[in-house]
C-alpha cells in the first residue's frame, strides 16, 4: 500500500535515506516512548530529520524534542489551534475531567510544591483512586474513563500498588510541544486559582486588550 | 489549479483531516466529504456514510516498530483481546473470498459461544467480563463496532487496511477457531436477507 500524499518528498532520496526517513517517521510517530537521537539516522543526520518534519508537518504533526536526546511527534500547533477554534474535542467531558484531576494531584500539585521541576508532564507521583472520588462523576462512569484515557495512553497505571490501583500522567503527554505544555499549564492554573496574581498574569498576557478593559 | 495558494491550501486542509483521524481515530462522514491524500475511505453497507482512516506508505507503519526493537504504546489484556478480535473476525466475515469490509453483523452469544469453544470448556460467567472488555478495547480503537444495548458486533473501519497477506493468515485463523453459532439478531432492522449468514463449514480455500 502505498500513500501518493508523500511521494513528492519521497521520490528524490535514495532508497537507503528514503528507509532511513521512513523508519524515524514511524519510531517517532507509533513508539510509545521518546525515541533516543543516536539510535536512528533519520533523526540524528540533520538531513534527514528535516525530511522527517516535513513528512509530519503533511499530516498535522511535528518533532517535539525530550530531555534534549530524544525526539518524539505531536500535534503541530497551528493545526492544533485551528481544530481547537473549530471547536474539535475528540475526548468527552468525563474523560477531560478524570484526566485534569491526574494532572492536577500527580503534576499541578507537586510542582507547586517544588518537587518537580520543569515543565514537563511527566510524574512519578502517583494519583489514588481516593484522590479521583472527590469527583462529581458516578464510579462507572470514572471507570470507564479510566479505561479509556489508559487506552489512548494519556494515563498509565503507577507502579505503587499499595494503597490499590493508581495513576500517573500517560506517555503521551511528552508529546506536547513547548507552547501545548505552557497552554495546559495556565488552563491548570486558571482552573485552580482564578484569582491569584498568577491567574490575572496569564490573563493579562493570553488577550491584553481584555485584561485592560477589565483592570 | 497549482497555484501555490491552492497547494497551500489543499496542504492545510489534508494537515487537519489527518489530525482529526490521529486524535479521534477513523471518522465516519457524508459521502460527499472531498477525498483527503493518504486517508483510505470505507463506505458504510447502506451507503449513508463513509470512514476515512490514514494509510501510511510501505515501510512507514506499526510494522516498523518490531524491527527497530521499540514497544508501542501498550494494549491492556493483549492476549485476551487478540483472541476477542479473531472471534469477531470469524463471526463477522462469512465471506471469505472477499474483503473482510464491512462483513456481517455477529452476536454477544456467538462470541461467547466461540470463546468457551476456544478454552475446549462451557461457557462460564467469569468470561463475560474477559470479553466485554476486549470488546469495548477494540471498540475504543475502531477495530470493532460493538452496540453494547443489542449485544451485536461488527468488524470495525480498520480492518479495510488488511491486505492480502494478511487476509491469508486471518482465513488459517478462522478455519481453526470452533464454528460459530447461527446468529439470532435482536434487532429486526437488519436490511440484509441472511437467513443463514454463517457457513456452517469455513471455507477451506481461496
Amino acid at each position: 500500500m502505498s500513500s501518493e500524499l508523500f511521494d513528492s518528498l519521497l521520490q528524490d532520496l535514495s532508497d537507503r535515506s528514503r528507509d532511513e526517513v521512513l523508519a524515524a517517521f514511524s519510531a517517532v510517530q507509533y513508539a510509545a516512548h521518546p525515541v533516543a537521537e543516536v539510535q536512528l539516522a533519520g533523526l540524528r543526520d540533520v538531513t534527514l530529520r528535516r525530511q522527517v518534519q516535513k513528512m509530519l508537518k503533511l499530516i498535522g504533526r511535528t518533532l517535539v524534542q525530550v530531555d534534549g536526546t530524544h525526539w518524539t511527534a505531536g500535534y503541530a500547533d497551528d493545526v492544533a489551534e485551528t481544530l481547537t477554534a473549530q471547536g474539535w474535542q475528540p475526548l468527552s467531558v468525563v474523560d477531560r475531567a478524570v484526566l485534569v484531576l491526574v494532572l492536577v494531584h500527580s503534576v499541578a500539585i507537586p510542582r507547586s510544591e517544588g518537587i518537580l521541576t520543569g515543565d514537563s508532564w511527566k510524574s512519578a507521583r502517583p494519583t489514588t483512586v481516593d484522590e479521583l472520588r472527590t469527583s462529581k462523576i458516578s464510579s462507572e462512569e470514572r471507570r470507564l474513563a479510566l479505561q479509556r484515557l489508559r487506552a489512548a495512553g494519556l494515563i498509565q497505571l503507577s507502579g505503587d500498588h499499595s494503597g490499590g490501583p493508581s495513576y500517573i500522567p500517560g506517555p503521551q503527554l511528552q508529546r506536547l510541544t513547548p507552547a501545548a505544555r505552557r497552554r495546559l499549564q495556565d488552563q491548570l492554573i486558571l482552573a485552580a486559582a482564578p484569582s491569584s496574581p498568577i491567574a490575572e498574569a496569564i490573563r493579562a498576557r493570553l488577550d491584553p486588550a481584555l485584561a485592560a478593559s477589565s483592570a | 489549479m497549482s497555484t501555490p495558494e491552492v497547494v497551500e491550501s489543499g496542504r492545510s486542509y489534508n494537515a487537519l483531516w489527518w489530525a482529526k483521524v490521529q486524535s479521534a481515530g477513523p471518522l465516519q462522514v457524508s459521502p460527499d466529504t472531498p477525498p483527503v491524500s493518504g486517508l483510505t475511505r470505507a463506505a458504510e453497507p447502506d451507503g449513508a456514510s463513509v470512514w476515512m482512516l490514514p494509510t501510511l506508505p510501505d515501510g512507514a507503519g506499526h510494522g516498523v516498530l518490531e524491527e527497530l526493537g521499540m514497544p508501542p504504546v501498550a494494549v491492556e489484556q493483549p492476549n485476551e483481546t487478540a483472541r476477542v478480535l479473531a472471534i469477531c473476525v470469524a463471526c463477522c466475515w462469512p465471506d471469505r473470498s472477499g474483503s473482510a469490509w464491512p462483513g456481517v453483523v455477529g452476536t454477544l452469544a456467538q462470541v461467547k459461544a466461540v470463546y468457551a469453544g476456544l478454552r475446549g470448556r462451557p461457557e462460564q460467567s467469569s468470561d463475560l467480563t474477559l470479553i466485554i472488555g476486549s470488546l469495548r478495547r477494540l471498540h475504543a480503537t475502531s477495530w470493532l463496532l460493538w452496540n453494547e444495548k443489542a449485544g451485536e458486533v461488527r468488524l470495525g473501519p480498520r480492518v479495510i487496511t488488511w491486505g492480502p497477506s494478511q487476509l491469508i493468515g486471518l482465513r488459517e485463523v478462522c478455519r481453526l477457531l470452533p464454528d460459530p453459532p447461527a446468529a439470532v439478531l435482536a434487532s429486526p432492522a437488519a436490511p440484509e436477507v441472511a437467513p443463514e449468514p454463517l457457513p456452517s463449514e469455513p471455507e477451506e480455500d481461496v
